[in-house]
């Protein structure tokens, strides 16, 4: 009898250590700015703070959203109170959850399986802080180096290439899954990006994401209630 | 530089403790539960073992994209962002973003004032936290709707109200039959995987267009440097074409496409500035 009560209990209290706990790590996420803005004695630039939010806003949030509906049903609840404060949830935390469950033969769906899930996030949070930290701490003690690293005037041209580097591979995986959905917004930036540089250039990339998304988006539904992609 | 002191180390280190502390708090709890419910030791330690290997890898992938953003941020800020929810892509976006409202300039090309940095510091923080308010309002409820069985019997939703505890469930709940669910739930990830892949490549395509703007904008070419990040971004797709097939008979691979491609990419800049750089003069 005491047992069961204790699992009531569980279940239950997971939710308000949830709570209390992504609360906490919401305001520290959030108050870190704020206090180096205080320890550099300096005050942000609002009006550039609103809109690149607004930017950021819109394509994140969208994803945001669309994450959390997919992923607790995937991964439970008290992996996602923790998956949602360490992230990495795609690329990380999902494939890891399944290795889990699959090496200890859990079914999907039971109570066994979100306890796997839960400790195999946080095995998996525990384990990227720690490399992390530790390539910091390297980071860190050659830091004089690296300083010198980054200005030498050959190396320069590579933090100019990140950008598009980064983003270039990473597109190159979305098209080539779903390449119909490619096609328009593709041939909509070259154009523009090239007929027109006043408009659209490099320091004007962050409005051409909404212009952008706003277009890839539009065609990418109508694409799907045609039946054209799936 | 300003933002690789003492004190940012000290700030930063206390919230990625009070992450890891979380972590072990619901390691240690959901240990201890298992264990009452009558799983073995055995059982969970694999868990925590497997999962623990399986992440030294993508990580280490992760660790060697903080190149990309240490330049702009320091280095103990972008241990941070890349710690907590987020990722480099999303960091980036935002550090941009920020950069260019306040500047006008790509963030490449502006000077980080510490002004500038904080500015961006805030535009990443709060840019990503949908998702915990999400967790914060909306997980209880939303788990409970899922918990709810479908097409069970008023006698099982009985016994099982009688096992879990009685605010949970009701026969009247489940009038939805399964099949139709099913379909619903998938016709959803079907139109939510078109959605994130458009605005992903929305996303990708402003940057892809920013480079060749930046090589070709209004139709001519300014100088070597300005096609540089144009070619590189042609090397670091190449790379992740290469990679990308290589990966379907290699799965290992996957954690590392993106951070490998990137950093071919960038590294591809110093032989290309080289050379163009012989050929047609500074």
């Amino acid at each position: 009898m005491a047992n069961k009560v204790k699992t009531y209990d569980y279940d239950k209290k997971l939710h308000t250590h949830g709570r209390i706990w992504i609360l906490t790590c919401l305001l520290l996420f959030i108050l870190t700015p704020v206090a180096i803005a205080i320890h550099l004695g300096v005050a942000p630039k609002w009006g550039a703070l609103l809109s690149a939010f607004g930017v950021v806003a819109l394509i994140y949030w969208s994803t945001a959203a669309a994450e959390f509906f997919m992923y607790v049903p995937l991964i439970g609840a008290g992996a996602t109170y923790l998956a949602f404060v360490t992230g990495n949830i795609s690329n990380i935390k999902l494939p890891c959850i399944i290795n889990a469950q699959e090496v200890t033969g859990v079914k999907r769906g039971t109570k066994e399986s979100e306890i796997i899930s839960t400790i195999s996030v946080a095995s998996s949070a525990l384990v990227t802080t720690v490399i992390m930290s530790v390539g910091v701490f390297f980071l860190a003690v050659f830091s004089g180096p690296l300083d010198e690293f980054f200005n030498h005037p050959n190396v320069k041209p590579v933090f100019v290439c990140i950008l598009p580097s980064l983003f270039g591979a990473l597109g190159y995986s979305y098209v080539v899954k779903k390449p119909k959905l490619g096609i328009i917004p593709l041939i909509f930036v070259v154009i523009t990006f090239v007929a027109a540089p006043d408009f659209a250039n490099n320091d004007s990339v962050s409005t051409m994401i909404i212009v952008t998304g706003v277009i890839s988006l539009a065609s990418a539904l109508f694409m799907y209630k045609k039946g054209i992609v799936k | 530089m300003y933002f690789n002191t003492g004190p940012i180390y000290l700030i930063v280190g206390i919230v990625i403790a009070t992450v890891c502390a979380q972590a072990i708090f619901f390691l240690v709890k959901a240990y201890r539960e298992g264990l009452r419910i009558g799983m073995t030791k055995e059982t969970l330690n694999k868990a925590v073992v497997s999962s623990a290997v399986f992440s030294v890898l993508p990580s280490t992938g992760i660790l060697a994209t903080m190149f990309g953003l240490i330049k702009y941020l320091g280095i103990p800020f972008s241990w941070l962002r890349l710690s907590v929810i987020g990722s480099l892509m999303y960091e980036l976006t935002a550090a941009d973003a920020a950069a260019q409202q306040a500047t006008g300039k790509a963030l490449s090309s502006a000077e980080i004032t510490p002004e500038i940095f904080v500015t961006i510091a805030i535009v990443m923080s709060v840019g990503i936290i949908l998702g915990e308010i999400l967790c914060i309002i909306g997980l209880k409820k939303y788990s409970e709707i899922l918990k709810k069985p479908r097409n069970k019997t008023a006698a099982d939703i009985n016994a099982d109200n009688e096992r879990v505890g009685p605010e949970t469930w009701n026969a009247s709940d489940f009038k939805t039959s399964e099949t139709v669910a099913k379909k619903k739930k998938a016709d959803l990830g079907e139109i939510g995987g078109v959605v994130t892949a458009a605005v992903f490549i929305a996303l990708c395509g402003a940057y892809i267009g920013g480079a060749i703007g930046e090589a070709f904008g209004g139709f001519h070419i300014d100088s070597y440097t300005s096609v540089i990040p144009f070619i590189s971004m042609l090397v670091s797709v190449g790379c992740m074409a290469i990679l990308y097939h290589m990966q379907k008979k290699r799965a290992w691979l996957k954690s590392f496409s993106l951070s490998i491609s990137m950093l071919v990419g960038m590294v591809s800049a110093v032989p290309a500035s080289l050379v163009l750089g012989t050929i047609f003069g500074a």
